[in-house]
């Protein structure tokens, strides 16, 4: 009998030490995320937010498609996803990507699908923000857009499915183009800065610390599976704790016993 | 089983909430509708000096450009607005008949919840509404339950569009006693 308790005795501690190990890591991840959640309103820390690209990348904190990007007058105009962005900040939502930029009289006009804006995109040494004048919907536009120019008398053009049109000085009125001269506004390679600028501004704020604190505690943050895997070094745990108890209580009995 | 498989995938996708853009009528629709088919050419009002105070006080934010265009004949006039609900723009259409609103539409909403509002039996209760003199509505809209940002910005876009008809119809009639 003697025997048989000391091998199970034995058998329990090797499973100890071996649940022991494996599960280490988790327990300091968990105890130290468990500490600092218990006390994320008092740690000034845990009020920011995270930046680094790598996790944002990792949390598909990324856009979709392509940048497409069109300069005009040393102002470059961007959509990526559906915002528009000017010289690499953002202006505005948009639910079609660019088809054009161009300047307008001493503004720059950018259109989309279905929509068009006037901006003024005021002088870069100025902290203001860009201003958008005005904004032109399916109400005030010969929509589908598919191009736009500017005709030789300074003239507004949009290229439709069904032609192209020209406006007023006042942006109010279309009327067809006829067989006016266009340049139209084209598509250019975005350079990496803009690239970088685009997606720090789509990005945001980034994520916030207490949600990255979180999900590290409840393993969401290895995705779907992460709780489950969490649950699993809890029933370690578990284990750990019965396996110590039963081999600290046959160690115990022995030494009665002797 | 594949096929099973494959319509229980479609379905869940189907009830999966969207952030596509619910477009109910196009803009260009609205107007023409406005005014029986016959879409006068459209105008702009500046938002500048006063107005843009008052439009500033309705919306509770600057307006997000200088001018505002509409659409009017006689007494009526036709105004396609956005206001953020909760993170995207909705897009309203309202028609101010006298003073009062005539017409109202949810065209196009791009939140992922509270599109309740596009509903007749909550749209209703903006017909026949004014401003009094600090431009607030002349009556309570009753909200929806797990729509208020949406419901809230359907309310300002209504003061707004009636404090701009206001504000066309004062210029209209200061631009008359100076004609010759």
């Amino acid at each position: 009998m003697q025997r048989l308790n000391l091998k199970l005795r034995r058998s329990l501690a090797a499973i100890h030490h071996f649940l022991g190990q494996a599960a280490a890591a988790i327990v300091v991840i968990l105890a130290s995320t468990g500490i600092a959640m218990n006390h994320e309103d008092d740690i000034d820390y845990l009020k920011g937010s995270v930046r680094w690209e790598p996790l944002l990348d990792w949390y598909g904190v990324a856009p979709k498609g392509d940048l497409i990007q069109f300069t005009s007058d040393g102002h470059s105009g961007a959509s990526l996803e559906r915002g528009i962005y000017l010289d690499g900040r953002y202006l505005t939502a948009t639910e079609s990507p660019l088809v054009g930029v161009v300047r307008f009289q001493r503004f720059l006009a950018l259109a989309a699908r279905d929509r068009l804006w006037l901006v003024d995109p005021a002088p870069s040494l100025t902290a203001e923000p860009v201003r958008i004048l005005d904004q032109l919907d399916s109400a005030s536009l010969p929509v589908p857009l598919t191009r736009l120019g500017r005709s030789r008398n300074e003239e507004l053009v949009v290229g439709t499915g069904s032609g192209d049109y020209k406006t007023d000085a006042d942006l109010l009125n279309w009327e067809p183009a006829g067989s006016v001269a266009v340049t139209w506004s084209t598509a250019s390679p975005a350079s990496e800065e803009l690239r970088k600028a685009v997606l720090r501004e789509f990005r945001g704020d980034g994520l916030p610390r207490k949600r990255v604190l979180a999900d590290l505690h409840s393993g969401r943050i290895i995705g779907g599976r992460g709780p489950w895997l969490i649950d699993a070094f809890a029933v370690i745990l578990l284990l750990l704790a019965v396996t110590g108890l039963v081999s600290a209580g046959l160690g115990r009995g022995r030494r009665n016993r002797s | 089983m594949t096929r099973f498989v494959l319509a229980i995938l479609v379905a869940a996708t189907i009830a999966l909430p969207s952030n596509a853009a619910e477009v109910y009528q196009a803009s260009a629709a609205f107007v023409a509708e406005a005014f029986d088919g016959r879409r006068p050419a459209a105008k702009a009002i500046w938002v500048t000096g006063d107005l843009q105070v008052r439009v500033e006080s309705v919306l509770g934010h600057a307006y997000g450009g200088l001018r505002v265009r509409y659409w009017a004949l006689g007494d009526r006039s036709a105004w396609i607005l956005d206001e953020i609900g909760k993170v995207e723009p909705i897009t309203l259409g309202v028609v101010v008949a006298q003073g009062h609103i005539e017409a109202i539409k949810v065209l196009t909403y791009r939140e992922s919840r509270g599109s309740e509002i596009r509903f007749p039996f909550f749209m209703d209760q903006y017909r026949g509404a004014g401003v009094d003199s600090e431009t607030r509505l002349d009556r309570n809209i009753d909200g929806i339950s797990g729509a208020t940002l949406s419901v809230r910005a359907a309310t300002r876009l209504a003061r707004l569009a009636l404090v701009l008809d206001q504000e066309v119809g004062q210029t209209n009639a200061a631009t008359q006693s100076k004609a010759p």
